[in-house]
């Protein structure tokens, strides 16, 4: 489904993508986990054919993104949510999905407007499709462009911060959508919320500073701090993350001290422990973490 | 609201199914207005696959899109609506668009107050003005859905071409307008026709490879050289717009277009 191998992407002098490898098929939700800066973007951008890589290699539903031809074949099978993305002036909601779903093919007039009502409906905004998008709260609005990225039942789905606006019952609703797509095709998902990951994603892979970090399931770097998160009333010097708890307690991750409380570690853990050993700095005062 | 009486079963169900005669039919139809009650009582009857046909024509007309005045005209003359649709519908499109055409109207405005050795200056100005709504006209920062745009499988170029065709009659009208108004004759208006063309098209046919922002800059500082030294030498702008001048114009628009053609195809994997 996807392939890319020792991706290179620069923007500048700044290597946003530095020797990436990665693969992914089937069916399923694969995680793309970062902070901000990491790459996450860029590399949606290369999956969504939207920037072409440097140097390496990239192969998409079994096509090179580089030859026309291709590259076309891939988008009529592709859905994309940008993380960033304006919309016309004056555009309605159905207008807007309607001007989509003309880039991406669909001529016929009443067959695309049907296809634009049911990928309406899929987002709870058939009622709304006459509205003004500028009337339309930040959610709704990102709930439009997910709507556009249906359009033509992708075999590929990115995603890029998709939840990033939603409130809590729309991101519930938003992960319910996005598990009923993972059935029938493969859903790329980045975000820096664990949260999202750990609700959807059989495979996670954590991106900083244009390098793939881990590969695994959400499990998988959950244990990777594993004997390595500890509580205590204090923070321990010892401790490379360290911060408090709403219930008083310092949670604190690194190399615990002799007769340390250890707890599980959650997903967070172990992506702050990986990310954390790589470049992040301990505030000085007790309790404080910059990641 | 429901009234004492009821229309019968059977003749609601003769009814749903189009079998009266248009008198009994005006009848029932004329009773089911004030019955809130038949009007419940003949959903039984109704083909419900019709039903939802209907339904969905309903919300076809209320949802679809309502096209500007541009865009109506344009499909009057025969164009495809969903391509015309991309071509003007777009923020990226209109901004171009609407950007040209203020800018034609604004030295309309001022070019008659100046000096007649100024208004020679019209002649460098209006060539530019289609070339710069073509680089303005794709991009990501004049178009706020070109993530979009760009991921989707129909061909840029293609866009962009569509684009383009929108801009440049409105820009080149109203140009053609304004030299007409302007002191000096119709001359002044139409000798810039073809640098316009040349240079437009010379852009669209080098930014499929190098960019539209970057070849829209270099063909116009190279646009400024020519004309600047033919002032310094000859001291009129005048004979770049000449017999010779339009000549070379329209070779370089021929070519260009050549280009363009060629392009497009290549893009089109044929």
């Amino acid at each position: 489904m996807l392939e890319i191998q020792n991706v290179v992407k620069s923007y500048g002098g700044r290597r946003a993508l530095d020797g990436v490898t990665l693969t992914a098929g089937g069916t399923g939700v694969l995680g793309v986990l970062g902070p901000n800066g990491a790459g996450k973007t860029t590399l949606m951008r290369v999956l969504a054919t939207v920037a072409a890589v440097d140097a390496g290699a990239v192969r998409l539903l079994g096509r090179d993104p580089r030859v026309p031809d291709d590259r076309t074949g891939i988008r009529r099978r592709l859905g994309y949510v940008p993380q960033e993305a304006g919309f016309p002036r004056g555009f309605t909601a159905f207008e807007y999905v309607d001007y989509v779903a003309i880039l991406k093919e669909h001529v016929d007039r009443r067959a695309r407007h049907d296809e634009v009502r049911r990928v309406l409906a899929a987002v709870e905004l058939t009622d709304l499709g006459g509205r003004k998008i500028r009337k339309l709260s930040g959610g709704m609005r990102r709930r439009l462009l997910i709507a556009q990225a249906l359009l033509g039942r992708p075999e590929l789905l990115v995603l890029d911060e998709p939840t990033v606006g939603l409130d809590p019952e729309q991101r519930l609703r938003f992960r319910d959508t996005v598990s009923e797509l993972a059935q029938r095709c493969t859903v790329v998902i980045s975000t820096h919320q664990t949260e999202d990951v750990s609700a959807l994603c059989s495979r996670v892979v954590v991106l900083h500073q244009g390098r793939l970090l881990a590969d695994g399931s959400p499990a998988d770097l959950a244990g990777a701090a594993d004997g390595r998160v500890w509580t205590g009333a204090t923070r321990h010097p010892g401790a490379r993350l360290a911060w408090r708890t709403a219930e008083g307690t310092v949670r604190q991750i690194g190399d615990p001290p002799p007769g340390s409380v250890l707890v599980p570690p959650t997903l967070e853990d172990g992506y702050l422990l990986l990310i954390g050993a790589e470049s992040a700095t301990v505030d000085g005062s007790e309790g404080q973490v910059a990641a | 609201m429901t009234t004492s009486w009821h229309v019968h079963p059977a003749l609601l169900s003769d009814y749903a199914c189009g079998a009266l005669d248009p008198a009994r039919e005006a009848s029932v139809d004329s009773h089911l207005q004030r019955c809130s009650s038949c009007r419940a009582a003949i959903a039984e009857h109704a083909d419900s696959e019709l039903v939802d046909a209907v339904w969905t024509d309903v919300v076809d007309v209320l949802d679809r899109p309502r096209p500007s005045l541009v865009e109506r005209a344009a499909v009057g003359l025969g164009l495809r609506a969903d391509l015309v649709r991309l071509a003007v519908g777009a923020t990226g499109a209109q901004l171009a668009w609407t950007g040209a055409l203020i800018a034609v109207a604004a030295f309309a405005l001022t070019a008659p107050g100046l000096p007649t050795g100024l208004r020679m200056w019209f002649l460098v100005a209006a060539p530019l003005i289609p070339v710069t709504a073509v680089a303005a006209a794709y991009g990501p920062r004049a178009d706020p859905m070109f993530d979009v745009v760009a991921a989707a499988p129909f061909s840029a170029i293609r866009l962009l071409l569509l684009r383009c065709l929108a801009v440049l009659p409105a820009a080149a009208a109203v140009n053609l307008l304004a030299g007409l108004v302007l002191p000096g004759g119709w001359l002044i208006g139409v000798l810039w026709l073809l640098p316009a063309v040349g240079l437009t098209l010379l852009t669209l046919a080098c930014e499929i490879r190098f960019g539209q922002r970057r070849v829209g800059a270099v063909v116009l500082v190279a646009w400024l050289a020519v004309v600047t030294a033919t002032f310094g030498t000859t001291g009129s702008v005048l004979p770049v717009f000449g017999p010779a001048g339009q000549l070379l114009f329209a070779g370089l628009a021929f070519l260009s277009a050549a280009a363009v053609a060629r392009g497009r195809l290549e893009m089109w994997g044929v």
